[in-house]
């Protein structure tokens, strides 16, 4: 029986209490741990919050500053890569910009033409939006388009 | 005596053996000190050892001095192939920079303008402190080693240094002036840019020896002598610039105004300080004393009952030598005199002193004659 979220919590138990007698369990609870998962749970439970943190590393004066220095090498390697990324893109845009306007000079038509408002032409829903990455299900075997007939 | 000697023989042999087998073939710009300060360089050769190649598992780390925890000292795995690739790429890194500035200094060889040989030297000294920032051996050095002990005509021990000064010291240092009002009780404000740091030599007891910690409350014998100041710059500073030191107690009561009056308790000119000689010791005092002092150090007194009283410290660069004529201790303008010195506020200190059974000693030993006591007094007006 269907009722509106909007009525009083009161009268929606009263109205619908077989659910409450259908989530009610009498007697002993029964829970699906094992036996030796239940001892870890138990022992956990008696331990403070600050006893479950992973143990602090000590590490000696050489080694933090060798910590240092591969985060710094880390972090030099990510600019790097990333500079890398930038320049690649500045020189498509670039060469974009480029062929546009020679193709301006050369054929204004055909130049209107490339640069047209497409109305009403979006991105398919279904496609997948390029990523870096395969997907982890790289192919659909049983695809069927939606609205086919 | 045998047994020890052969002992101490096979400990040594085999470090060396060690030291062998780690030993790392590239011979980079950081290891390379022909054209790089020695400063730079780390000086343990034992911390050296297992910074730069591997920690030597039946020695332990060199930096921890307890024998049995340095035993059971265990590095992260793959520590050390890690750093060694990431050691070489940082270095590579410093190579390009130091070829940029074999680049600057030849353009500055050529440079005529002062504007142009300005910006060169700004960019070299930038360039410096990039290729040596990340250097294993100098953050170590400023790290774990004495700070006193660095080598401050380095622009990259004072880049690091800056660092740690902004980090906490100048934080403290700021909080006190705005919490006891030293700002703008004496002066408007301050836009720090050098550490002040400053210390009572002539105490025994440590509590006092040590370099002050802005806003502490001082006993008058503590303070009986002429403080040593350390004033540290951070930029480079090629011919020495010129100093003032002025120590002030805004809290001198006047019982006339029934209110406070400003005294000047120390004042010194036209000091020259650069990078490295930073430091107005009692050596410095002795020597060239007479030369830079315009009013000689009187430490407060404060009598009893009086208030709190702040001795605040004020450092100024000089654009140019001074000339002081007679200034009067007591009723001292700083405001006036910073403006009609053409002066600028560069950095500050506070420490503050009440009355304490030392007083009367200092005050006989200055000869100030006997204190007075203050107590309160009733009002003329109606009490209601």
């Amino acid at each position: 029986m269907f009722k509106p979220f909007t009525t009083p919590v009161s009268s929606r138990l009263a109205s619908s209490g077989a659910v409450i007698l259908k989530n009610f369990v009498r007697g002993k609870r029964q829970s699906n741990q094992s036996a030796s998962t239940k001892k870890v749970v138990n022992q956990l439970s008696a331990l403070s919050a600050s006893r479950k943190q992973p143990k602090l590393l000590n590490l000696c004066n050489e080694d933090l500053i060798k910590h240092k220095t591969i985060v710094n090498a880390w972090n030099l390697f990510k600019r790097k890569v990333q500079q890398r990324k930038h320049l690649q893109l500045k020189k498509q845009y670039k060469s974009i910009y480029n062929a546009m306007e020679d193709l301006k000079q050369t054929s204004p038509k055909l130049f209107e033409l490339a640069n047209a408002q497409q109305e009403g032409k979006r991105f398919p829903l279904e496609m997948r939006i390029p990523t870096d990455y395969p997907p982890t299900q790289p192919w659909v075997y049983n695809y069927s388009p939606k609205n086919k007939q | 005596m045998l047994q020890a000697k052969s002992g101490v023989r096979i400990a040594t042999r085999n470090v060396a053996s060690f030291s062998k087998r780690f030993q790392s073939t590239s011979s980079g710009i950081w290891t390379d000190f022909s054209k790089r300060s020695a400063s730079l360089k780390l000086n343990s050769p034992e911390v050296k050892q297992g910074l730069l190649h591997k920690i030597n598992p039946e020695e332990g780390p060199a930096s921890i001095s307890d024998y049995n925890r340095r035993l059971a000292y265990h590095s992260p795995e793959d520590i050390d192939e890690t750093f060694k690739q990431a050691y070489e790429l940082l270095q590579q890194e410093a190579e390009v920079k130091y070829k940029e500035i074999e680049g600057y200094k030849k353009r500055l060889g050529e440079a005529k303008s002062t504007k142009e040989v300005e910006f060169l030297k700004k960019s070299i000294d930038k360039l410096l402190v990039d290729a040596e920032v990340k250097n294993p051996e100098v953050l170590y050095n400023v790290e774990y080693t004495d700070v006193e002990l660095l080598d401050k005509s380095q622009p990259v021990y004072r880049h690091l240094l800056k660092e740690k000064w902004e980090a906490y010291d100048l934080m403290i240092t700021m909080q006190r002036l705005e919490q006891l009002h030293m700002i703008p009780d004496t002066l408007p404000t301050l836009d720090p840019k050098v550490d002040v740091k400053v210390k009572f030599p002539h105490n025994v007891k440590e509590e006092f020896a040590d370099w002050v910690v802005p806003g502490t409350v001082l006993p008058a014998f503590a303070v009986s002598q002429p403080p040593t100041i350390q004033i540290q710059e951070f930029e480079t500073v090629e011919e020495k610039n010129l100093y003032s030191i002025v120590l002030v107690n805004p809290d001198t009561p006047d019982l006339k105004t029934n209110s406070y009056s400003t005294t000047l308790q120390y004042g010194l000119a036209n000091v020259p300080l650069d990078n490295v000689d930073n430091v107005i010791d009692t050596s410095k005092l002795f020597s060239q004393g007479e030369k830079f002092t315009f009013k000689d150090y009187q430490p407060l007194v404060p009598e009893k009952n009086a208030q709190t009283q702040r001795a605040c410290l004020w450092v100024f660069r000089q654009s140019e030598e001074l000339t002081l004529g007679d200034i009067a201790r007591e009723n001292f303008d700083i405001r006036d005199f910073a403006s009609k010195n053409n002066l600028t506020a560069v950095g500050a200190h506070i420490w503050r002193q009440r009355f304490d059974r030392s007083v009367n000693y200092v005050r006989n030993k200055y000869g100030l004659g006997e204190g007075r006591v203050f107590r309160r007094v009733r009002g003329t007006a109606p009490v209601v």
